[in-house]
């Protein structure tokens, strides 16, 4: 993911600490993708995801003028949507993604013939090795490998210890490479 | 046969070498230490492979994604409190306006509000079955009760759910329950079907 303008998010945060509507909405289409990105890790339905950023990003407006500046806007927004995600997993029992669903993403990356359909099963392997893992460790791969966050602020968007992160992550990976060897696939 | 330290310390900090997020001592240090040997590298090439996957496999929306949503929602929250102050309202929705109603619903909150006062003075007696928890030490439910609710079918839901009542009202008439007995997953399914609570939301800060 392209990184985003942090000193960006930060000028329209100002303004929409002063309850200003469009820098809300310049600050929503900056940042609403990467909610739904995350969003969708969790509950994995994208309804479920849509509702997540809805209620995230009203937090954001609403409670804008009491963020007290400990961490990175981006990073606040990402614990809120934690919160929502969780919140939302409740009203619902999680779906699974259909494989089938990534065709289209791999028959768009074009290619021909056998290597295109090796290229596929291998992606096809590891994203299916990645829905395997629990969500709290899929969420952790997702915020150091998408959004490029550090350890602290992985920390804080999940509410947990540094060391649990790296616990976390541990595991994650570890899961990662045994099911990538037991479905056999070379990355 | 166990890795090294330094095994086990690169092992750690390869993801965030590929992120970009290390320091960079610590950079020039995994450096150092893939320079090592080419098993080293295709370690480096597996996380490299792993974030890419993640990347790729991300879920992919329109900027707009929520936007209409929540624009109807902040006008919405703008607008309640201008209509409800609004005078000489005309129209199907009169009834809403008339003081005959505000005088019901204002004895309905009274009513309410005493006897949920009365509940949240006397929520750690022993025949409650309730032990004496700091609020911290629980998790927390801000809930609304629906305005036909009782003091005593609040009392009977409250103890069906192991829950009583540690904060509130706010301005919007939500009180804090916990439990120190109960998950809140527990406690709310418990208050749900009880049909005494018209807003229920988890609010692990506590009344404040």
């Amino acid at each position: 993911m392209s990184p985003i303008d942090e000193g960006e998010v930060h000028r329209l945060f100002a303004r929409v600490r002063e309850a200003d509507e469009a820098a809300f909405t310049e600050l929503h289409r900056l940042v609403a993708r990467r909610v739904f990105a995350f969003a969708m890790r969790r509950v994995q339905d994208e309804h479920l995801a849509e509702d997540v950023v809805v209620n995230t990003m009203l937090q954001v407006w609403n409670s804008a003028a009491r963020f007290r500046g400990e961490s990175r806007v981006c990073t606040w927004i990402l614990g809120i949507a934690r919160i929502k995600a969780l919140e939302a997993m409740r009203t619902r029992e999680p779906q699974h993604a259909d494989i089938d669903d990534y065709a289209d993403v791999l028959v768009a990356e074009g290619g021909d013939g056998e290597s295109a359909l090796e290229r596929w099963q291998v992606a096809r392997i590891v994203r299916g090795c990645l829905e395997e893992l629990s969500a709290v460790q899929r969420e952790c791969l997702h915020l150091v490998h998408y959004e490029d966050l550090p350890l602290a602020d992985i920390a804080a968007v999940q509410g947990v210890p540094e060391n649990t992160v790296k616990t976390r992550l541990f595991h994650a990976r570890r899961n990662m490479r045994s099911c990538v060897e037991r479905e056999g696939a070379c990355t | 046969m166990n890795p090294a330290p330094d095994e086990l310390l690169l092992e750690e900090r390869l993801p965030w070498y590929v992120n970009g997020s290390l320091g960079p001592e610590e950079r020039a240090w995994v450096d150092q230490m893939l320079a090592r040997s080419p098993a080293e590298g295709a370690r480096l090439e597996r996380e490299r492979a792993l974030a890419r996957t993640v990347v790729s496999g991300a879920a992919v929306a329109a900027q707009d994604i929520g936007l209409e949503r929540v624009r109807a929602a902040i006008r919405q929250s703008r607008e309640k409190p201008a209509t409800a102050s609004r005078k000489g309202a005309t129209g199907r929705w009169d009834w809403l306006f008339s003081p005959r109603l505000a005088v019901a619903m204002a004895a309905v909150i009274v009513v309410q509000g005493a006897g949920i006062a009365w509940l949240s003075t006397r929520g750690t007696t022993a025949d409650d079955g309730l032990r004496s928890v700091p609020v911290t030490d629980m998790r927390t439910l801000r809930v609304r009760f629906v305005p036909g609710a009782t003091e005593e079918r609040i009392r009977t839901a409250l103890q069906a759910a192991g829950a009583r009542i540690v904060g509130g009202p706010n301005l919007v008439g939500e009180y804090w329950l916990a439990s120190p007995m109960t998950s809140v997953e527990e406690m709310r399914s418990s208050l749900q079907a009880s049909g005494l609570v018209g807003s229920m939301e988890a609010d692990p800060l506590g009344p404040h």
